[in-house]
C-alpha cells in the first residue's frame, strides 16, 4: 500500500494554518484516497488502477489548497473579502474588537497599534506634521528648560522660603548702625545677617589678583543652613573691631590657589596689605554671586562704614522665626524704622526698610520677561496646533470611507473619537520626542545668547521636570488640536460616504479649516506685532544720544598698593603718574580717573544742599546727585560737551579753592531763574562747600532705556585731587579709568597692563572693557527678548504661510471639477486665479482683523519692555499687517496658479 | 447560478444526511453521490473545503474516531446550531427551487 499521507504532503501546497490543524488535514485526505484505493481493489481492479482511481479524485491540488485556504478562514473574513482592498484594515479592527470585547487597557494597546500603522501608511503626512510639532514643542521645551531653572529651580538652602533679603527702601543700602539697630529690635528674625561685597587685592603665592570677597556678619552662613568644609565660621566675638582679622576661603580658591593645602587652616593670606588668618574653608555659595574670601565685616577698619546713614553696598539677610508671616515682618521693620527716626532726626527721618524673599530678589526682574516669552512661545505652539489640525482635516477625507466601515461595523462615535485621539497623541508625542531633541539644541542656543544675569540666576536645565512638561504639552497638544478633526471625521453622513467613494469635502470642513486659517493668521499677527514693537523699542533706544561718545573707549579698573597709598597726598601723586604714563603710551589719545562710578556701571550718589538755603534736618530730605570725581581730562576722554563756564585743569588741586561742575539738568532743575554759575553747594561727605564752575552735557548714567529716572537725577562732576585726605585711600581701592584711543580699544589692554605693573608691582588693573561693549550689555535682556521674540515670530510667519498654503492648495484642489467646467465654459485663467486668490485674500483680511483685536488688548502686556513707542503703534500694526498679507498671498498665489492651469478636459475626466 | 447551487444543494445534502448520525468524508461522498443518482458528483477538492466550513461556521463538528477493526476516521456531526440553522436552510433551498421553477414556467409558456 502506498503511503498516502506522505504522498498527500508532497502534493498539496501549504495551507498557512496552524501545524496541528494542517495535519489533520492531510489525514483526512490521506484517508479519503486510501479508502478510494481500498474500494478499487475491492471491485476488482489492479492494484495499479485502483492507485490511479485513488489519485484521480483530486484533479487539481492547487484549487483544493486554495479551497481549504477559503474554507479555513474565520467567519467575518469571508465578508472581508468582499471589502475593497483599502478597507480591509477598517474592517479587520472593528471586527476584531468587537469580538474580544472592549477592555480598556487592551484597547489602548490596539488602537496604538492601528495608530501607528495607519502613520506608517501615510509617511508624507506624519513627516510633515511630526516636524510641525516638534518645533512647536521643542520652542516651548526650550523656553521651559529657561523658566524651569530660573523660576522653579529650588534654592539651594534649607527652608529658603523663609529667608529673606532686607533693604533700605527698595535696593538701598542698610548702614552698618541700622543693622545693629535691627539685631537687637526686630522681633521677626531670628538670626538677622549683613553682607556686603567688595574685592581685594591677594599679593604672596603667584601675582597680585583681584578677589571677589564677601564682608559678612557671623550668623551670614547659619541663616542659609551651609556649614564649612574644613575649620570653622566667624564667631559673634570675632564680628568686631579689634578682633584677630580671620578669613574663610572659599573651595574654589583653596584649591586653585594653595591646591587643596590640607594644612591651611592657621595660615595666613594677604588682602591689599592686611594679614588674615585663615579660620575655615567653605563650599561655592550658590545663589549668590561669586566669592573668593569672606572676611567678618565688624572688623573692617573704615571708619565711616559705622557713622550713622552711611551705606556701603550692605544688604541684610534674615531667616523668619517660626509663625511670623511677612507682612507681620514688614510691620515689625516698620515699627523700627519709625523708632529710629524719633530717635536719630537728622540720620534716620523718613527711613523705610524693605524685605523680600530670596527668590524675589533674585529673579524678580527676570520674571516678567520670561513669562512673557513663555506666553509668546505658547502662540507658536498653538499656531503648530493649528497647522496640524489642518492637515488632519485634509487627511479626513480620504478617510471616511474608512470610518464609515468602521462605524456600519457597530463602532460607536465615542470609540472613533477615542481612536483618532489615539493617532493625535501618538502624533504629538513623536513630535514632543523630536521636540526634546531640538530643544537641548535650541536652550544651547538660547544660552548662547544669554545675557549674563539670566545665566548666573540658573540658565537653563533640563530634568525630570522639563520632560515631564515636555511629555505633558504633547499629550495635551495631541487631544487639541485632534479632538475639532475627530469630532468633525467621526460624524460622516454613513450611507452618503460610501456611496460617494470619499469624493469631495462638505461644506462642513470647509468652513472648519476656514476658521483655522483665520485664527493662525491671527495668532501670527499678535506675535510679529510684538516682536515689531520691540524692535522698534530697540531701534528707539540705540538712537537716543547716551550724552557721551562710547566709541573707541577702553575701561577698566585699577587697585593702588595699599602699601603705598596710604594716605591722600601719596595716592593722588600716584594717579597723576599713572595717568602720565597711560597717556604717553602710543595708541592713547589721552586717559582720565573717575572716582566715582563710570556710566550705566553703578551708582555713586551724594545728598547734597545748597550753601544759601538752609540745610535740611536729615539726609533723607537732601536732594542726591550722581557723583563723579574725575582728573581734568574726563570730559575730552568722554566726549562730553561744556555748555557753560570751565571744566577743571591742573590747578584745580586739593590746595585751590574746591570747585565743582554740574549737568544741564541739575542746573535748570535746581537754579531755575538763576545763573548757576558761582553758586555753592554742600556735599554731605566734606567739610568745604564746593563752587559750581561749569555746565556740561547730560549723561544717561542708567543707560539709554532709563528715561523714567532720569528727570530727577543730577550729575556733579569734581576734580579727584579735591577728595578729602581722609577718603582718598579708601576710594583709591578701586578706581575707574577710561582711556581714548585711535585702535581697537581691547588692543591696548595688555600695554595699559604693563604700564601699570610699571608704576608699581603690587598696582592691580582689573575688568578691561570696552565702553560699547558696556553699552550693549547694559541692552543685553532688551536684546535677548527681542531676539527671541523675532525667532517665535518668525517661525509663526512660516508656520501660518505652510498652512494658509496648505489650505488653499486643498481648497483649489477640492474646487478643480468647478474650475474645470467654468473653462470650459469660458473663463479664462486669469478669473480662476482670482476666484483662488479672493478665498486665500478674505481669510487673511479676517485674520488680520482678528490678530489686530487680539494684539491691541494683548500688547499692554508689553508696556514695561517697550521704549518710546506705545504698545498700540499704529505703524507696526499697519506695518505687521502689510508683510502677513503680502507673505500670505505669496503661499496663496501657488495654488491659485496651479488651478488657473487646470486642463479643463482633464479635470472633467477627473470626475 | 449555477456553482451557487451546486454549493447550496451540497450543503443541505451534508447537512440532511449528518441529521440522524454522524459520518466520515468517505462516506459522505458515496452517500452524496448515491442519492442525486449521480447527478451530483463530489470531487474530494470540493467535499472537504465544503466540511471545513460548515465546520467554521458552528454547524457540524468533526471528531476523530477509532472504531473496532477500522483505521482512525474524522466523523462529523450535526451541532445544535446546525440543527438549528437546517429546516431554515431547507425551507429558503425550497423556495429557491421554487423560483426557478416558475421561472422556467413562465419561461415554457
Amino acid at each position: 500500500m502506498r503511503d498516502w499521507k506522505q504522498f498527500v504532503r508532497e502534493h498539496l501546497p501549504p495551507l498557512r494554518l496552524s501545524g496541528a490543524r494542517e495535519q489533520e488535514i492531510i489525514d483526512e485526505i490521506a484517508q479519503q484516497l486510501e479508502d478510494a484505493q481500498s474500494e478499487a481493489i475491492s471491485r476488482g481492479l489492479t492494484r495499479e488502477q485502483a492507485e490511479a482511481h485513488a489519485v484521480a479524485q483530486i484533479p487539481d491540488w492547487d484549487v483544493l489548497a486554495q479551497e481549504i485556504r477559503r474554507a479555513e478562514r474565520p467567519v467575518a473574513e469571508e465578508i472581508a473579502a468582499q471589502v475593497p482592498q483599502g478597507l480591509r484594515a477598517a474592517f479587520y479592527e472593528e471586527n476584531f474588537r468587537k469580538r474580544r470585547g472592549g477592555k480598556l487597557f487592551a484597547d489602548f494597546f490596539q488602537d496604538l497599534r492601528y495608530a501607528l500603522r495607519m502613520l506608517r501608511k501615510s509617511p508624507g503626512f506624519t513627516a510633515i506634521a511630526v516636524l510641525t510639532l516638534a518645533l512647536g514643542i521643542g520652542a516651548n521645551t526650550a523656553i521651559f528648560s529657561v523658566v524651569n531653572a530660573v523660576l522653579l529651580q529650588q534654592i539651594p538652602f534649607p527652608d529658603s522660603g523663609r529667608v529673606m533679603i532686607l533693604h533700605r527702601d527698595q535696593g538701598g543700602s542698610i548702614p552698618y548702625s541700622e543693622f545693629r539697630d535691627l539685631q537687637t529690635q526686630n522681633q521677626s528674625f531670628d538670626p538677622i545677617a549683613l553682607w556686603r561685597r567688595d574685592s581685594f587685592n591677594l599679593t604672596g603665592s603667584g601675582d597680585t589678583e583681584r578677589v571677589p570677597v564677601r564682608m559678612i556678619s557671623a550668623d551670614f552662613f547659619s541663616i542659609l543652613g551651609v556649614q564649612p568644609l574644613a575649620g570653622r565660621m566667624f564667631r559673634a566675638d570675632e564680628d568686631r573691631q579689634g578682633a584677630t582679622p580671620g578669613a574663610l576661603l572659599s573651595e574654589g580658591l583653596w584649591r586653585r590657589k594653595f591646591a587643596g593645602d590640607a594644612n591651611i587652616l592657621g595660615k595666613n593670606i594677604s588682602l591689599s596689605g592686611h594679614d588674615y588668618t585663615i579660620i575655615g574653608i567653605m563650599p561655592e555659595l550658590k545663589y549668590f554671586s561669586k566669592s573668593d574670601v569672606y572676611l567678618a565685616i565688624g572688623q573692617w577698619a573704615e571708619p565711616s562704614f559705622y557713622r550713622r546713614g552711611y551705606g556701603f553696598g550692605t544688604i541684610a539677610l534674615g531667616r523668619l522665626k517660626p509663625g511670623v508671616s511677612l507682612v507681620q515682618a514688614r510691620a515689625d521693620l516698620n515699627r523700627i524704622a519709625n523708632n529710629l527716626a524719633t530717635a536719630y532726626p537728622k540720620e534716620d527721618t523718613g527711613l523705610k526698610f524693605s524685605a523680600v524673599s530670596l527668590r524675589e530678589s533674585s529673579v524678580g526682574g527676570l520674571q516678567q520677561t520670561l513669562l512673557l516669552l513663555f506666553g509668546a512661545v505658547g502662540f507658536v505652539l498653538l499656531i503648530t496646533c493649528v497647522n496640524v489640525a489642518n492637515l488632519l482635516l485634509a487627511r479626513a477625507n480620504s478617510r471616511k470611507r474608512e470610518i464609515a466601515v468602521r462605524m456600519a461595523m457597530g463602532a460607536g462615535r465615542l470609540r472613533m473619537i477615542r481612536q483618532l485621539l489615539t493617532e493625535t497623541v501618538l502624533l504629538a508625542t513623536l513630535g514632543g520626542a523630536c521636540g526634546l531633541l531640538l530643544a537641548m539644541w535650541g536652550t544651547r542656543a538660547i544660552l548662547a545668547v544669554a545675557p549674563e544675569g539670566l545665566v548666573a540666576s540658573g540658565g537653563a536645565a533640563s530634568d525630570a521636570r522639563v520632560l515631564i512638561f515636555t511629555l505633558l504639552i504633547s499629550m495635551l497638544t495631541g487631544i487639541f488640536f485632534g479632538i475639532l478633526p475627530a469630532l468633525k471625521t467621526s460624524r460622516p453622513d454613513l450611507q452618503k460616504t460610501l456611496k460617494e467613494g470619499g469624493r469631495g469635502s462638505s461644506g462642513g470642513h470647509r468652513r472648519v479649516q476656514s476658521l483655522l486659517i483665520v485664527s493662525e493668521v491671527a495668532l501670527a499677527m499678535v506675535l510679529l506685532v510684538g516682536a515689531g514693537l520691540m524692535i522698534r523699542s530697540l531701534n528707539r533706544i540705540w538712537a537716543v544720544d547716551p550724552g557721551f561718545d562710547p566709541h573707541n573707549l577702553l575701561t577698566f579698573s585699577i587697585s593702588l598698593s595699599p602699601t603705598k597709598a596710604t594716605n591722600g597726598p601719596k595716592t593722588r601723586a600716584m594717579y597723576s603718574q599713572l595717568l602720565n604714563g597711560l597717556d604717553a603710551l602710543p595708541g592713547v589719545e589721552s586717559a582720565a580717573v573717575n572716582f566715582g562710578n563710570l556710566p550705566l556701571t553703578g551708582d555713586s550718589d551724594i545728598p547734597f544742599w545748597r550753601e544759601d538755603r538752609k540745610r535740611p534736618n536729615s539726609e533723607n530730605q537732601m536732594p542726591d546727585a550722581m557723583w563723579y570725581a574725575v582728573s581734568p581730562e574726563y570730559i575730552s576722554v568722554m566726549k562730553i560737551p561744556l555748555l557753560r563756564g570751565r571744566f577743571f585743569t591742573s590747578r584745580d588741586i586739593e590746595a585751590a579753592p574746591a570747585v565743582a561742575v554740574i549737568d544741564e539738568k541739575m542746573a535748570r532743575k535746581l537754579f531755575p531763574n538763576e545763573d548757576p554759575l558761582g553758586k555753592q553747594l554742600h556735599l554731605t561727605f566734606f567739610e568745604e562747600a564746593v563752587q559750581i564752575v561749569g555746565i556740561v552735557g547730560d549723561v544717561k548714567h542708567n543707560g539709554l532705556a532709563a528715561s523714567a529716572d532720569d528727570e530727577t537725577q543730577f550729575q556733579l562732576y569734581m576734580p579727584f585731587r579735591q577728595i578729602p585726605d581722609a577718603l582718598m585711600p579708601i576710594l583709591g581701592n578701586n578706581v575707574s579709568t577710561v582711556l581714548r584711543t585711535s585702535l581697537p580699544p581691547l588692543q591696548l589692554a595688555s600695554a595699559v597692563r604693563q604700564e601699570v605693573k610699571a608704576v608699581d608691582q603690587q598696582q592691580v588693573m582689573y575688568g578691561e572693557n570696552t565702553m560699547d561693549k558696556i553699552l550693549e550689555g547694559s541692552l543685553a535682556f532688551r536684546r535677548f527678548s527681542m531676539l527671541l521674540m523675532e525667532v517665535f515670530a518668525a517661525l509663526a510667519l512660516v508656520l501660518a504661510c505652510v498652512g494658509i498654503y496648505g489650505v488653499i492648495s486643498y481648497l483649489a484642489g477640492q474646487r478643480t471639477h468647478e474650475i474645470g467646467i467654468r473653462m470650459a465654459l469660458g473663463a479664462e485663467p486669469r478669473h480662476v486665479l482670482l476666484l483662488v486668490l479672493s478665498r486665500g485674500m478674505l481669510l487673511q483680511l479676517l485674520g488680520v482683523g482678528a490678530g489686530i483685536a487680539i494684539g491691541l488688548p494683548l500688547m499692554r502686556l508689553l508696556s514695561s519692555m517697550l521704549f518710546d513707542v506705545k504698545p498700540t503703534d499704529p505703524l507696526t500694526f499697519a506695518g505687521v499687517a502689510i508683510i502677513l498679507f503680502t507673505v500670505g498671498l505669496l503661499a496663496c498665489y501657488i495654488p491659485a496658479r496651479r488651478a488657473s492651469r487646470v486642463d479643463p478636459l482633464v479635470a472633467l475626466r477627473y470626475e | 447560478m449555477q456553482p451557487e447551487l451546486k454549493k447550496g444543494t451540497a450543503e443541505v445534502l451534508i447537512l440532511s444526511l449528518l441529521e440522524d448520525r454522524a459520518r466520515h468524508g468517505y462516506e459522505l461522498a458515496k452517500l452524496i453521490e448515491k442519492r442525486s443518482r449521480g447527478v451530483l458528483e463530489f470531487h474530494v477538492a470540493s467535499l472537504y473545503p465544503m466540511l471545513y466550513r460548515l465546520e467554521r461556521r458552528g454547524w457540524i463538528e468533526g471528531r476523530w474516531l477509532e472504531k473496532a477493526g477500522q483505521r482512525r476516521r474524522r466523523f462529523y456531526k450535526l451541532t445544535a446550531a446546525g440543527r438549528r440553522a437546517l429546516p431554515e436552510q431547507r425551507k429558503s433551498w425550497r423556495e429557491f427551487i421554487r423560483a426557478i421553477e416558475r421561472v422556467a414556467q413562465v419561461g415554457n409558456a
